[in-house]
């Protein structure tokens, strides 16, 4: 039950700081942020308290190091979830625009041109170029845009990890 | 190895056991929604890990059910968040556009701005996202058009958008 109540605990602390954190301002590399908060941090206290509890200098442990193990690993895998789930708190997916629209029109169904309405095509897909730009993924050199050699390993990871599934790529 | 120690193991362990399982589901289910794929293996896998650990306790001397109920609350906590996280994964190599646009960089470097747009027809995005909904069940075509059919996304939505205040974006 301590373990558990560790975790949760731990949990909050750090969900509380990141909130904390965003709504007084929110740091430009917020990826970078999520990862120190939710995944450094306790990976940080878990091996400083292993280091001092190996040491001795403190004096009657709380947890073994089994159990310590036990709560970094929840405590960070809650911690990854939560970072998955955060670009959906971020901005709204297409997919999610679009049935809240069809929600707003229902009994009655809603037809693809209206749909289609709610998208800049053009907005879509340069946002999203954008993204890559800052992110070092890709470069744009008078008017032409390449790929960057991080954008290379990115994409190539996802290539090898689909074709070990089995899978094609068509991309979204 | 007590009770507790195998639920941490087999979290720990749980991302492979995923990738393994839903690779051979996508293998076999070629034709079905990818997504409903990993879905349903990630389902399928959190079973028989679960009757694994039940076979791993009945070796242990009889603890009390509060020791038995608190290794499954870590084990499904534990495993679920690393479902998450794999979905997600998976998800970003079937939807994201960022890829998409770094895989066509890759077949033909030095594209121009009205290139990278006629990556997806101006249709495309909103029909091949539509389609998508109507595969994992959230959808329903009509024949004048579509409506909610499962509000499983819409209330993952509204907590997104509650999330999204909260943190003043």
């Amino acid at each position: 039950m301590n373990i558990l109540f560790t975790v949760f605990l731990s949990f909050l602390i750090l969900l509380g700081t990141h909130i904390l954190i965003w709504r007084t301002k929110r740091p430009l590399q917020d990826a970078a942020a999520l990862f120190i908060i939710f995944v450094f941090i306790p990976t940080l206290v878990a091996s400083l308290y292993s280091l001092f509890s190996f040491m001795g200098i403190l004096p009657e442990a709380w947890f073994s190091i089994k159990e310590l193990f036990s709560i970094w690993l929840l405590l960070v895998a809650v911690g990854c979830a939560y970072i998955q789930f955060y670009p959906a708190a971020q901005a709204v997916s297409p997919s999610l625009e679009m049935m809240l629209l069809i929600q707003k029109n229902s009994p009655t169904s809603t037809g693809v041109e209206q749909i289609q309405t709610l998208f800049d095509h053009k907005k879509l897909v340069m946002n999203r170029v954008q993204d890559l730009l800052n992110s070092g993924m890709a470069l744009k050199k008078k008017d032409k845009f390449m790929i960057t050699s991080s954008g290379k390993r990115l994409i190539r990871f996802f290539l090898f990890y689909r074709r070990l599934l089995g899978l094609g790529y068509h991309g979204g | 190895m007590t009770l507790f120690d195998w639920s941490t193991l087999f979290v720990f362990l749980s991302p492979i056991f995923q990738f393994l399982f839903h690779a051979a589901s996508a293998r076999l289910f070629k034709k079905e929604s990818p997504q409903m794929v990993v879905i349903y293996s990630i389902f399928i896998c959190a079973f028989i890990l679960i009757l694994g650990l039940g076979l791993l306790w009945s070796i242990e001397p009889l603890r009390s059910c509060i020791d038995y109920f608190i290794c499954m609350v870590y084990f499904v906590i534990g495993y679920f968040a690393v479902a998450y996280s794999y979905f997600n994964l998976f998800n970003i190599s079937e939807t994201g556009r960022r890829l998409k646009i770094l895989y066509e960089l890759l077949q033909s470097p030095y594209l121009t701005e009205s290139k990278l747009q006629d990556i997806y027809g101006r249709d495309e995005i909103v029909q091949v996202r539509l389609d998508r909904l109507c595969a994992i069940g959230q959808l329903k075509k009509e024949e004048d058009g579509y409506k909610i059919n499962s509000k499983t996304l819409l209330y993952m939505g509204h907590f997104s958008n509650f999330w999204h205040r909260l943190l003043k974006f």
